[in-house]
């Protein structure tokens, strides 16, 4: 079991400047007081992270040094730690049996027969489908200290994966240092409902999403082919609702992670527009009610999303 | 020493101008009166009383010290009172106007009963939200919301009325609220699309819904309290609760993380367990 206690990742990157808890039309950005204007429409917290891709201009910053629980964020460094298992053959077949499977709503966790695909297909039905079967088994291969790995380079400090119940416990903790009070609240019924849940998933921060994003789209984290691989791969991701949906203009491509359980729904990006560096940006976000579709939620991650990267690419 | 306790014994003797009298004023013995004063003049560095053989009389210096003593015990008394007026101060206590009315009693009842004064005042989600992350001030709210920096409670849902116009002339459903927020009537809304209510969703005051229901010019009046409608509507207007699982205005009692005020936490974790106790399930 990893430990959530001591985050992967090194100390190397300076943090994100982050205006802090601020109210619709504070923090110096307009696009910020968007960001939360939005987020009060919704009735959703939120915090995000964005920049240029190549790390020149301003971070639009919002909680973006703030754990939270990451889910399936954690997929992109899977699939870069895959692709550095040394004498690894992407081509390799790989049977998934029955016993391999583990719940989730896509690719091989739907199915209930042998299926046979090689490495580069399991780390396609991650990154596409987000696949927790598929996630699975590569992490059988990389091991969770792969991903480490691949975080401490990227320069995130605040990353871990474990399963939902620990990374929801370790963000829960997080946010309740300090606090005053006595008997239960909100944070008690999402212990509870995470309590028992085994699935993969991590914590991370705004911050570090934009940091592993920079990285991996300067080619710090793979060679150039393999680079391509998982920027190509995020760019057919099959859940388009969020940040995708709000750039669906001609000339705009968007490679996107999404990480979703319970009340959050996340989803981290390279928004790329044709002649321009592209630009990272992180939404996490936590609804107040657990289980229930929201799409407006998603409509409104992309909305905040496009608030964002307006400014960021106005600003050039 | 307790300097405020001995200058009070002092005075005594100075008004009394006998050790025994004023011993026996204060309800005490006459020789730890005496060895009271004599630390008293060991702490000042100076003679305040002169022993005389018909009791005592107060030196220049003890003259003045009564006369500042005086003043010192006043300044006190303004401290305690001013601390006694804190402690009886109701706390505030900021509730969406939508919260059922028995619930609001509840919250104020049970606070009452552990010893807490609370005063409920009105205010929309959306300006009790700011204040609360302004000022430590508790408040009870209509989900959904923004949460940041706030401790929220368990989720406590209250019943949603629902009177329907037999025959109505328009889609248009009411809702009784002088000021709902997006978040939640666009929750409402959903909700009321799973229950076949259909048409905009329009907040409004509660004569002004019950006005237009009577003349079919919304077809229905959504209510967190049961409506009472005047005689001349029972024919053409049917009321019932919806069902709690599909639809209800879900309530939390939130305060900022932060907030250190003994009287305000207490209120805020009275208040969530009263919700807690009266929800809707």
């Amino acid at each position: 079991m990893p430990d959530l206690s001591t985050p992967a990742g090194g100390t190397s990157a300076p943090g994100a400047p982050d205006p802090g808890p601020c109210g619709p039309g504070t923090g110096g950005s307009l696009a910020l007081g968007d960001v939360l204007r939005i987020a009060d429409r919704l009735g959703v917290d939120v915090a995000v992270a964005a920049a240029r891709a190549d790390g020149t201009g301003p971070v639009l910053a919002h909680r973006s040094q703030e754990p939270w629980p990451g889910a399936s964020l954690y997929k992109t460094l899977a699939a870069l730690a895959l692709l550095r298992v040394p004498g690894l053959d992407p081509s390799e077949r790989v049977t998934v049996t029955a016993a391999d499977r583990v719940p989730g709503g896509a690719g091989l966790s739907l199915l209930g027969d042998p299926v046979t695909l090689t490495w580069r297909d399991l780390l396609r039905s991650m990154l596409v489908g987000s696949d927790n079967t598929a996630a699975q088994v590569i992490l059988r291969r990389t091991g969770i200290p792969a991903l480490d790995a691949v975080a401490r380079e990227a320069g995130m400090t605040s990353t871990a994966v474990g399963t939902t119940a620990q990374t929801v416990a370790a963000a829960v903790s997080a946010r309740r240092t300090g606090g005053s009070g006595t008997g239960t609240d909100r944070d008690d019924s999402l212990l509870a409902e995470a309590a028992s849940d085994a699935v993969l998933g991590s914590t991370t921060t705004a911050s570090d999403q934009l940091r592993l994003l920079t990285a991996l789209w300067q080619g710090r984290l793979a060679g150039p082919a393999d680079t391509e691989l998982v920027i190509g791969t995020m760019g057919r991701l099959v859940q388009r609702s969020r940040i995708t949906s709000a750039f669906d203009h001609p000339g705009a491509r968007v490679a996107g992670r999404t990480g979703t359980w319970g009340p959050f729904r996340h989803e981290s990006a390279l928004v790329m527009h044709e002649g321009e560096v592209p630009i990272a940006v992180c939404v996490l976000t936590e609804s107040l009610e657990i289980g229930r579709l929201l799409p407006a939620v998603d409509d409104g991650i992309g909305e905040i999303a496009a608030a964002l990267v307006g400014e960021l690419r106005s600003s050039r | 020493m307790d300097l405020i306790r001995h200058l009070e014994l002092f005075e005594a003797v100075a008004s009394e101008g006998h050790f025994g009298r004023a011993a026996e004023r204060m309800g005490m013995a006459q020789p730890p009166m005496s060895q009271a004063i004599k630390r008293l003049e060991a702490e000042l560095g100076c003679v305040l009383l002169e022993r005389t053989s018909s009791g005592a009389v107060l030196t220049p210096a003890g003259a003045r010290v009564r006369e500042a003593a005086g003043r010192a015990r006043q300044a006190v008394a303004e401290v305690r009172a001013a601390a006694a007026d804190h402690a009886l101060a109701p706390v505030r206590l900021l509730v969406d106007p939508a919260l059922p009315g028995a619930w609001a009693a509840a919250i104020v009842r049970d606070a009452e009963a552990s010893g807490l004064a609370v005063d409920l005042e009105p205010v929309p989600t959306e300006g009790a939200l700011q204040r609360a992350r302004a000022a430590d001030l508790p408040a009870v709210v209509l989900a959904p919301f923004r949460a940041e920096g706030l401790r929220a409670s368990g989720a406590a849902p209250a019943l949603l009325w629902e009177a329907r116009h037999e025959a109505p002339r328009s889609r248009t459903t009411a809702l009784v609220h002088e000021k709902a927020s997006a978040a939640f009537l666009a929750r409402l809304a959903r909700e009321l699309r799973g229950l076949a209510v259909g048409g905009d969703l329009v907040p409004m005051p509660q004569a002004t819904a019950l006005g237009r229901l009577a003349a079919g010019r919304v077809h229905a009046v959504i209510s967190t309290e049961a409506p009472v409608l005047p005689e001349a509507l029972a024919g053409s207007v049917r009321v019932r609760s919806l069902p709690i699982g599909r639809a209800s205005a879900v309530f939390h009692a939130v305060l900022r993380r932060t907030a250190r005020d003994r009287a305000t936490v207490a209120v805020h974790a009275a208040a969530a367990a009263t919700l807690a106790r009266v929800h809707d399930a």
